[in-house]
């Protein structure tokens, strides 16, 4: 009996189940990104880290806030090429920086005043207007402009490989657009940590190893038919 | 079945450092949560809380609290030595915890940080590990 065939369709199952947990690690992650709020509005119980992400499409589901932000039509919103084109990021660029020439984010002093702030898709906060300013808070991915979220959109699991015996699957924070993803998983000197890849990956070792567990048993029953099976009667 | 959270891990853990002599007086900034205030002077300890989930099985439940360990000090070598410091008094501690049944403390992992620049510009260096404490809800 030839088991290669069975061992073969359960390290595959194995694989495609570990690359299903990366993408439910890659979710959970992203739920627990720390995104900075850069509209004005006072935080709910949540947490600070559970509110402020507002996509430019979002700020633009209210035509009023749109037209106060200066922000484009609809229909330039939902770009579907990879990268933005130019024109598109200098006038989205342009856009921002009408939030500033408007004069409508709050200062600090104002901040500090207010008891509570109704959270508004459109008036900046203080810290807002200063990451507008530098350019920090704006990137676009697939043609999606956002302001804000940028280590939050880095977050993203591969495909799982399969090498030898074993399989693996990388769920990947950071990189190239978002390189501060190190110190805010475990903090500096100046600041505290806001870890979310680690959390991610304790809360979902349990689920990943029953997704495993559960594909194995499924292709054990299934692969049995790519065992090759040879009976030899000697008399 | 009454649970209780991370906070009397957290309060043990501090405790198994602070019942270190050596690491005690090596320390001058103290030891912190999370963040240190901007005048501490150096070297000091900072921990934080990473994640602390419950896992249930047919008998009980258990708690496991990740926690890292932070060093801050003003060269790599006092910073590497309290290090060690702390892993002793960690790694494989019996902690004291209220209303849980310590099962296992131990370093996991080693913190990939490196120096950075302070508020006043000064050089500093940061090295720590990650630490899992295992709890048994029950007494």
């Amino acid at each position: 009996m030839n088991l290669e065939g069975l061992g073969q369709a359960i390290l595959e199952a194995a694989a495609q189940a570990l690359g299903s947990g990366a993408q439910l690690i890659e979710a959970r992650a992203k739920r627990h990104a720390p995104v900075r709020s850069i509209f004005a509005g006072t935080p709910t119980a949540g947490g600070v880290d559970d509110i402020g992400f507002l996509t430019i499409g979002e700020a633009m589901s209210e035509r009023s806030s749109m037209v106060r932000a200066g922000l484009p039509p609809r229909s330039t919103a939902n770009v579907t090429t990879r990268e933005a084109p130019v024109w598109w990021q200098e006038r989205r660029m342009s856009n921002a920086q009408a939030l500033l020439d408007a004069g409508s984010y709050m200062s600090r002093k104002q901040e500090k005043q207010a008891d509570y702030i109704e959270p508004t898709p459109y008036m900046l906060s203080s810290r807002g207007a200063s990451e507008v300013r530098s350019r920090r808070a704006l990137f676009s991915t697939w043609g999606h402009q956002h302001i804000g979220g940028r280590l939050r959109d880095s977050i993203a699991a591969q495909k799982a490989v399969i090498s030898g015996s074993g399989a693996e699957a990388w769920v990947l924070a950071g990189g190239d657009q978002a390189p501060y993803a190190r110190y805010q998983e475990f903090g500096t000197v100046k600041m505290r940590a806001h870890p979310f890849m680690r959390p991610a990956a304790e809360e979902s070792r349990e689920d990943v190893a029953a997704l495993v567990a559960a594909a194995v048993k499924r292709a054990s029953r299934t692969g049995a038919g790519r065992a090759q099976i040879n009976i030899v009667v000697r008399l | 079945m009454t649970i209780s959270s991370s906070a009397p891990v957290k309060r043990a853990v501090v405790q198994a450092l602070r019942a270190s002599p050596s690491l005690v007086s090596a320390i001058r900034g103290g030891i912190h949560e999370g963040i240190a205030p901007r005048k501490v002077r150096y070297p000091f300890i900072t921990y934080s809380l990473v994640a602390a989930p419950y896992i249930y099985d047919w008998t009980g439940v258990m708690l496991k609290v990740l926690i890292d360990v932070s060093i801050f000090a003003e060269n790599p070598v006092d910073a590497n030595n309290i290090d060690a410091l702390v892993a002793t008094a960690l790694n494989d501690a019996v902690l004291n915890v209220d209303g849980q049944t310590s099962l296992l403390c131990r370093r996991v992992a080693d913190l990939p940080t490196g120096p950075d620049i302070d508020s006043e510009g000064k050089r500093i260096y940061q090295v720590g590990g990650s630490y899992s404490a295992w709890t048994d809800q029950t007494q």
